[in-house]
């Protein structure tokens, strides 16, 4: 088993790495647990952090300024930064995390529903990266993004041909920002998480269906602590990575790398689980 | 003032003008004497890095000693270990060198003992070992491609081997670093040797990751682009002008990187190919420069 980390709350950076850092967490609700293990550490770290969600339930409020977004639109959505500006300060770090999307083969899943997934996925993080790159340009500041994918950016995954899309075109779409925006030390980083303590992915409703151990399947044999991805946002949102722009980091205790060269017997999507109604 | 921009479909885009715009480059880093991490993140720890006398290697063993980890620095150049004991002195971190062939597996061995009777088991390996020159691929003769593969695809072999004996003979954990080039996805004319040998030293990152995530021994790998040193300088700025970035890495930089990865922060990062070059490898416009075959250049790079 690979070795567990320190304890949740110690700090990796000093209090003072990211002070004049203010950092919107763009998250849905399945990820609440890693986008507070984020904020967590980046507030460890100085930075102003505030939260921005699709969901109306925001459990962190009475901690971090937090605020429903309004509605999926240019405009509305500067207005809304202006609105968390005035308790962070100008914005100049995003962290998005968008949502999971229900397991559905492909061939049962209706447009409506990919435009609704790709919709909230990839035109948000569209939206938020590119008004936050403004603001930091027309103020001359710097900023760094950084964006949560799944591995079926580059493996594909039966059962989530949304997600695959969604994560490759996040992924893509990082490294095409990075490149077009280094010149104005504004920095996209993608991170690939693997599953994680507490987490709410598919990946764990299987395993929990199916009576397994999730963490069982990994090469680690254990799942993430959430802090490890705090301190994985926190170190790619600082100085100390000033020259990492248009990466991915994986922390997946290896979970995105083969096993070996035969797995157990090949099962299409119906016949691996009881898919749920999308 | 920001202006806005008219395009032909009507379409406009709020634009800053470049007068109005403080960066033109990726920010420069915080001093090298800033470690980063607590100061004793690292403490107790023997890291052992191989090419570590000079450039990557020694940048790496001197942020790790920044973080309180003994350090050994190997190099086949007796000569050069003189001068990375020197800066490793600085950091008041306990240090020693050592002189080591990581083509021979004896060699590496006997390092390990060396490192292990003064300084205790090695905890932490750092493969920087490496070498590189241009040539047209029909030009590199047998022995020239043993040389390059060997150094750094066998070579980063045996002293994962070696390591990996040695944690799972004491039952400890145990973090690999291997260093690895972005033109082992892309190639890159004029390299063919090294190409291929950091290509395999990527990929056996990755298979000795799942190997051994069981042993408790994490491996991965830093992907870094231009940080000029000693032996690769950049003082015509004509490699910073390349970059997205707008400039080059600074030592330190590539350092932090390393020792996060060594961490016990970086706990269940374990395969991974890192890289840490200012957006270097990814397409940078949209048509390039009119393709000039190698054969035809004045400089193969």
């Amino acid at each position: 088993m690979l070795p567990t980390p320190p304890a949740a709350g110690t700090p990796m950076l000093s209090p003072t790495a990211l002070a004049g850092r203010a950092i919107l967490i763009c998250t849905a609700f399945d990820h609440w647990p890693l986008a507070l293990a984020a904020a967590g550490e980046l507030a460890r770290s100085g930075a102003h952090v505030a939260f921005l969600s699709s969901d109306s339930e925001l459990p962190c409020q009475d901690e971090y300024p937090s605020f429903v977004l309004d509605e999926l639109e240019a405009e509305s959505l500067e207005r809304q930064l202006a609105m968390i500006e005035e308790h962070t300060g100008p914005l100049n770090g995003l962290v998005y995390l968008p949502p999971y999307q229900p397991p559905c083969p492909g061939e049962s899943m209706d447009f409506a529903t990919w435009r609704r997934h790709t919709h909230q996925a990839l035109d948000l993080s569209f939206l938020l990266t590119t008004r936050l790159a403004a603001r930091c340009q027309a103020r001359g500041i710097p900023g760094t993004m950084v964006q949560v994918v799944d591995r079926a950016a580059w493996s594909g995954a039966p059962g989530q041909v949304h997600t695959a899309a969604i994560s490759a075109a996040l992924q893509t779409m990082d490294k095409t920002l990075a490149v077009e925006w280094a010149r104005s030390d504004i920095r996209l980083n993608t991170i690939v998480p693997g599953p994680f303590v507490g987490d709410v992915s598919p990946e764990h409703a299987l395993a929990a269906r199916q009576d397994r151990e999730l963490a069982d399947t990994l090469p680690a044999r254990r799942l993430g602590e959430l802090q490890e991805f705090g301190w994985a946002v926190a170190f790619l949102c600082s100085p100390y990575a000033a020259y990492i722009t248009g990466a991915t980091f994986i922390i997946d205790g290896g979970n995105h790398l083969r096993r070996s060269i035969s797995g157990p017997p090949f099962l299409s999507v119906p016949q691996w689980q009881q898919l749920e109604t999308c | 003032m920001p202006v806005t921009n008219a395009y032909a479909d009507g379409h406009s885009i709020l634009r800053t003008p470049p007068s109005d715009r403080k960066p033109l480059s990726l920010a420069p880093p915080p001093d090298a004497s800033d470690p980063m991490l607590p100061v004793d993140a690292l403490r107790g720890q023997v890291a052992l890095v191989t090419g570590g006398a000079s450039g990557l290697g020694l940048a790496m063993a001197l942020a790790l000693a920044r973080c309180g980890a003994d350090i050994a620095i190997c190099s086949r150049n007796p000569e050069n270990l003189e001068q990375g004991l020197a800066a490793l002195a600085a950091t008041g971190a306990r240090a020693m060198a050592v002189a080591m062939d990581v083509r021979e597996p004896d060699q590496v061995a006997h390092a390990f003992d060396q490192v292990e009777a003064t300084l205790g088991p090695v905890s932490l390996l750092l493969n920087n070992a490496g070498a590189n020159f241009p040539a047209l691929a029909e030009n590199i003769s047998p022995n020239a491609w043993r040389a390059i593969v060997r150094i750094a695809l066998d070579g980063t072999f045996f002293c994962c081997r070696e390591f990996h004996a040695r944690r799972k003979a004491l039952g400890q954990p145990g973090a690999i670093v291997n260093n690895g080039a972005t033109y082992a996805w892309t190639g890159f004319p004029g390299d063919a040797h090294s190409c291929a040998a950091k290509a395999a030293a990527l990929n056996l990152t990755q298979t000795l990751a799942t190997e051994w995530a069981a042993d408790g021994i994490r491996v991965n790998a830093i992907v870094a682009g231009f940080f000029p040193h000693e032996k690769a300088r950049d003082d015509d700025g004509r490699m910073a002008a390349t970059t997205p970035a707008g400039r080059c890495g600074e030592m330190q930089e590539l350092g932090w990187l390393a020792a996060y990865l060594c961490s016990p922060y970086a706990s269940f990062v374990t395969g991974l190919n890192m890289v840490i070059d200012g957006a270097e490898w990814l397409r940078k416009g949209l048509l390039p420069d009119d393709y000039v075959a190698p054969r035809e250049r004045e400089r193969l790079w």
